[in-house]
C-alpha cells in the first residue's frame, strides 16, 4: 500500500471538510452515489461480471446479492439509519458518561479515520462499513479481504464520479493481513478500527490493537421451520433455498442447519430438489480441494446411517448436500451449499440450545410457525441472537444492520462523544 | 480398547492374510473383490455407504478401483466392522471430542501383523537384520490404542537390538535419554533408527538446536511418519528431509516417510533406502503389493490420470475385517514411476465463511 501515513494524513483533511457538511448534502451525495449502482450498465452489475471472472461465483448470485444490498440503502433508508443510530449513541455516550451533557443529537460526529478491515466471503461488504463511516462523517479507510478485491475498489469510483466530497474522505488500499510492517502503522495512526474475522484473528487482533477497535468473529445461522411446511407453495422453497444458495452459503446469515417439525427425511427430499434447481440458476462456484473432501467426510455419517435414523441427499459432485437426522444440535457441515435438516425440538429446548450457543449463532430464519411465531421469536430474543426474520429473506436485514446485532454506526458516534470528552 | 476371543476367520479374511504372506500367489485384483463382497455382506454401514453410491451388490464391481472407498470420518462409526472387535486403535484427534475421534475396530491383529513387517524390513533395514531403534511415538503399554504405537512395540520385538526403547512420554520428549541412547550407540559404533512424528522429531532437533550434542552413528536412519497435525508448519518434503538431515548429521537419503494412518492397517514408505542403488527419482511413497493407491478427484471421487492432484485413496487388504477402500484427506499426485507424492492435508474448508477474515488478516 501507499505510505500509511500519507494516506491517513489525507483522509484526516477529507473528514475535515466532511464534518462541516449537512445531512442533506451526505444523504444526497450517497444516495448518488448508490444510484450509480443500479441498472444493467451500472457498478453491481459490473462488480458480479468481474468478481465472477475472478471467483468462479455465479454472476447472476451476485447480482441478486449486491443488487439487493444496494436496494436495502435507498435515501430514506439512510437517513432512518442515522436518526435511529444517533439517539442509540447519546444513550450509549450518556451509559459510559453520565456526568456529561447530553449531546446535539445533529452535531454527533465519529471518530475522524476509522479503518474498516473487510471479509471477503459476502461480495459488496465495502458498501456499507463506508456508508456506516460517512454517515458518522468519519473518513474511511477500506482494506479489501481477497475474496472480494473488487467492491471496494469500484464504490470509491461511484462516490468520487456522485460525491467527490465524500470520496475524499475514503481510501482503498489492499495489503497482506499479519504484515505487520504495514499494519501496524495503520492501526497506530487511525483513530478507530472495525474487523471482521475469525475467533483466532479476533483474539490475535485484539492483543495487538491499542486502537479503539470493534471485531466481528464467525458465526452461524440456523432456520426453524414448522408444520405447514407441508403445504408451502413452490415460491416458499424458491425463496428459502436461495437464502441457502446465496454468496455459496458463505455468509454468517447463510442458513446451515434447518429445524423443521414433522419428517425431517421428506423435508430434506423436497429441500434438495429445490436446491438442485438453484444449481443451474446459480451455479456453485468450483469447490477447492478441501473443500470437496470436507463435504465428502462431512457426508460419510449420513450414507452410512440406518435410512430410519438419517441419511443424505446428493447429486454425484459436490455442488449441495442436504443430510438429515435427529440430532438437535449445532453441529453443522462446510459452508459449501450443505444444510443439515434436524427434527424441532420443542421451543423450550431449542431456546436453551441458542442460549448455550450464543456465541456462534448469528441469525434465526423463521417460517410456517403460524399463530406461534412470535413464542418462537421470543425464545430466539431471549438467547440474544442478534437477527432474527423469516426464513425466505434472513439474508437481508435492514441498512444498518451489525454482526452483532448492534448498530455500527451508533457505536461509531458514541465513540466520537467519548473521544471528544476525553480531549484536553 | 477392547479385549475378547478372536472370531474365525472368514474365507476372504483368510485370503487376504494368504496374500499378504505370498503377495506372489495370488492376483490382487480377484483378492479384492472377494474381500469387497465379504464386506458388503457383513460390514452393514459399508454396505449402506455402497448403496448410496449406486454399488448395491459385489456383481455390481468389475474392478477393484471400482470398490468404492469411504472417506476417513465413516470410521468414527464404531459398527464399521464385519465381525465384534477385540482391538481397537483410535486416531489422535481430539478436537470435538471423544465421538469425533475415527475408531478402527479388529477382530483380531493378525493381518495387521503380517503386512508392517515386510514393508517395514525392505524399507528401513534393507542392509542389516536389526538396529537400536529410538522411538518417539507412545509405546503399546502407554497408548494400546495408538496403532502407530503398536506397529513400532512389534518393531522393536521383532527388529530391535539392545538399546532399544520408547522416549516419548504423555507432553514431553525425553531429549536426555535419546542423547544418552546417541552415545552410547555411537560408543558400541552401532547405527540406530530414530522413528518418530514429525512433531516429536522437531521437538527433538530443537532440543538438540541448544546442547551440544554429535551426529548420529554411521549407518543411522530415521523414519518420519510426516504431518505436523496442527502443532507447527507443514514444511514442503524436501525442506523437511534437508532440516532433519541437518540436525541429526544423516544424509537425506537416510531419512525414510512413512505414511501410514489409523484407518489403514499397511504403511506406504519412502523407498530411498530400499531402492539406494536405483537413480533417485524425487521423493514418492510406495506401498506393498496388496495396498494400491489411487489419486481421486476431489469432487466426483473418480480416479483422475497420473500427475494430476487430487484426494489420495488407498485399497489395502489388510484391511479385511473392516473397509478396504479409504479416501483420505490427504492431497497427493501419482508419480509416473509409480506410487504417490504428497502434497499436504486437505483440511480448513471450515475456514471459508466468516472466518475467512481470520486467513485475510494473518496471511492475507
Amino acid at each position: 500500500m501507499a505510505e500509511p501515513a500519507a494516506v491517513v494524513k489525507e483522509l484526516r483533511d477529507g473528514a475535515f471538510q466532511l464534518a462541516a457538511a449537512g445531512d442533506d448534502a451526505v444523504l444526497d451525495g450517497l444516495a448518488a452515489a448508490l444510484d450509480l449502482w443500479r441498472g444493467e450498465s451500472g457498478f453491481a452489475a459490473r462488480a458480479a461480471r468481474t468478481l465472477h471472472a475472478e471467483s468462479g461465483q455465479s454472476e447472476a448470485m451476485l447480482r441478486f446479492g449486491l443488487d439487493r444490498m444496494v436496494a436495502a440503502h435507498s435515501r430514506e433508508a439512510l437517513k432512518r439509519w442515522l436518526t435511529d443510530a444517533r439517539v442509540e449513541a447519546a444513550r450509549l455516550a450518556a451509559a459510559r458518561h453520565p456526568e456529561g451533557e447530553p449531546p446535539v443529537l445533529a452535531t454527533l460526529r465519529g471518530p475522524t479515520v476509522v479503518a474498516q478491515i473487510l471479509a471477503g466471503n459476502v461480495a459488496g461488504l465495502a458498501v456499507p462499513a463506508a456508508l456506516e463511516a460517512l454517515l458518522a462523517r468519519s473518513a474511511v479507510l477500506l482494506k479489501p479481504a481477497s475474496g472480494d478485491p473488487v467492491t471496494a475498489a469500484l464504490w470509491l469510483e461511484s462516490l468520487r464520479r456522485a460525491a467527490p466530497l465524500l470520496a475524499g474522505a475514503v481510501a482503498v488500499e489492499p495489503w497482506t493481513g499479519g504484515d505487520r510492517k504495514t499494519e501496524d502503522p495503520v492501526f497506530e495512526s487511525v483513530d478507530y478500527v472495525v474487523a471482521s474475522g475469525g475467533a483466532e484473528m479476533a483474539v490475535s487482533l485484539g492483543r495487538r490493537l491499542h486502537t479503539p477497535h470493534v471485531i466481528y468473529g464467525p458465526r452461524i445461522s440456523v432456520g426453524v421451520v414448522g408444520m405447514a411446511w407441508m403445504q408451502a407453495p413452490e415460491t416458499w422453497w424458491e425463496e428459502a433455498t436461495r437464502e441457502i444458495v446465496l454468496w455459496d452459503q458463505a455468509g454468517c446469515l447463510s442458513p446451515r442447519i434447518l429445524f423443521v417439525a414433522g419428517d425431517p427425511r421428506r423435508f430434506a427430499a423436497r429441500l434438495a430438489e429445490a436446491l438442485s434447481g438453484w444449481e443451474t440458476r446459480w451455479p456453485a462456484r468450483p469447490r477447492t480441494p478441501e473443500e470437496a473432501s470436507a463435504i465428502h467426510q462431512f457426508r460419510a455419517p449420513y450414507e452410512m446411517a440406518a435410512p430410519t435414523s438419517a441419511g443424505c441427499v446428493s447429486p454425484g459432485d459436490t455442488t449441495w448436500t442436504v443430510v438429515w437426522d435427529e440430532d438437535p444440535s449445532l453441529d453443522a457441515g462446510p459452508p459449501a451449499r450443505v444444510v443439515r435438516v434436524a427434527h424441532r425440538p420443542s421451543r423450550r429446548a431449542m431456546k436453551e440450545l441458542l442460549e448455550r450457543n450464543r456465541d456462534r449463532v448469528q441469525g434465526v430464519g423463521l417460517a410456517h410457525l403460524a399463530r406461534n411465531e412470535l413464542d418462537w421469536k421470543r425464545a430466539a430474543a431471549a438467547a440474544e441472537i442478534p437477527w432474527i426474520g423469516p426464513l425466505t429473506s434472513i439474508q437481508a436485514p435492514p441498512a444498518g444492520w451489525r454482526a452483532d446485532g448492534r448498530s455500527g454506526l451508533a457505536s461509531l458516534l458514541a465513540e466520537g462523544v467519548v473521544a471528544a470528552h476525553n480531549s484536553p | 480398547m477392547a479385549f475378547g476371543s478372536a472370531p474365525e476367520r472368514p474365507a476372504a479374511v483368510a485370503r487376504a492374510l494368504r496374500f499378504i504372506r505370498n503377495p506372489e500367489a495370488d492376483r490382487f485384483r480377484d483378492a479384492a473383490l472377494e474381500v469387497f463382497a465379504y464386506q458388503l455382506e457383513r460390514n452393514a454401514p459399508y454396505a449402506r455407504f455402497c448403496r448410496s453410491r449406486g454399488v448395491g451388490g459385489a456383481g455390481d464391481v468389475r474392478d477393484w478401483t471400482e470398490i468404492p472407498p469411504v472417506p476417513t470420518a465413516a470410521f468414527r462409526d464404531p459398527g464399521l466392522t464385519t465381525a465384534p472387535g477385540t482391538r481397537t486403535f483410535l486416531t489422535s484427534g481430539t478436537t470435538g471430542g471423544e465421538a469425533r475421534r475415527g475408531r478402527h475396530v479388529l477382530p483380531e491383529v493378525d493381518l495387521y501383523r503380517a503386512s508392517w513387517e515386510a514393508p517395514f524390513r525392505r524399507h528401513l533395514l534393507p542392509d542389516r537384520p536389526s538396529i537400536r531403534m529410538l522411538c518417539l511415538v507412545p509405546s503399546p503399554e502407554t497408548a494400546p490404542e495408538s496403532s502407530l504405537g503398536f506397529m513400532m512395540g512389534e518393531a522393536v520385538a521383532r527388529f530391535g537390538a539392545p538399546g532399544s526403547g520408547f522416549f516419548l512420554e504423555p507432553g514431553r520428549v525425553r531429549a536426555e535419554a535419546l542423547e544418552s541412547a546417541v552415545a552410547s550407540a555411537r560408543g558400541a559404533g552401532e547405527p540406530v533408527l530414530v522413528a518418530g512424528t514429525a512433531h516429536a522429531l522437531a521437538v527433538w532437533m530443537e532440543a538438540r538446536a541448544s546442547g551440544a550434542v554429535g551426529a548420529l552413528p554411521a549407518g543411522s536412519r530415521i523414519m518420519d511418519t510426516g504431518g505436523m497435525k496442527g502443532r507447527g508448519p507443514d514444511r514442503p518434503r524436501d525442506e523437511a528431509v534437508a532440516r532433519l538431515a541437518a540436525a541429526f548429521g544423516i544424509p537425506g537419503t537416510r531419512v525414510v516417510g512413512e505414511y501410514g494412518m489409523t484407518e489403514l492397517c499397511s504403511q506406504f514408505y519412502e523407498p530411498v533406502l530400499a531402492e539406494a542403488a536405483a537413480a533417485p527419482a524425487g521423493r514418492r511413497y510406495v506401498g506393498p503389493p496388496w495396498a494400491r493407491a489411487r489419486v481421486l478427484d476431489p469432487d466426483t471421487l473418480r480416479p483422475l490420470p497420473a500427475g494430476t492432484p487430487g484426494l489420495l485413496a488407498v485399497w489395502d487388504l489388510a484391511n479385511a475385517w473392516t473397509v478396504s477402500a479409504v479416501v483420505t484427506e490427504d492431497l497427493a499426485v501419482e508419480a509416473a514411476e509409480g506410487g504417490f507424492r504428497l502434497l499436504g492435508r486437505a483440511t480448513g474448508a471450515e475456514l471459508r465463511g466468516c472466518s475467512l477474515a481470520t486467513e485475510e488478516l494473518l496471511h492475507g
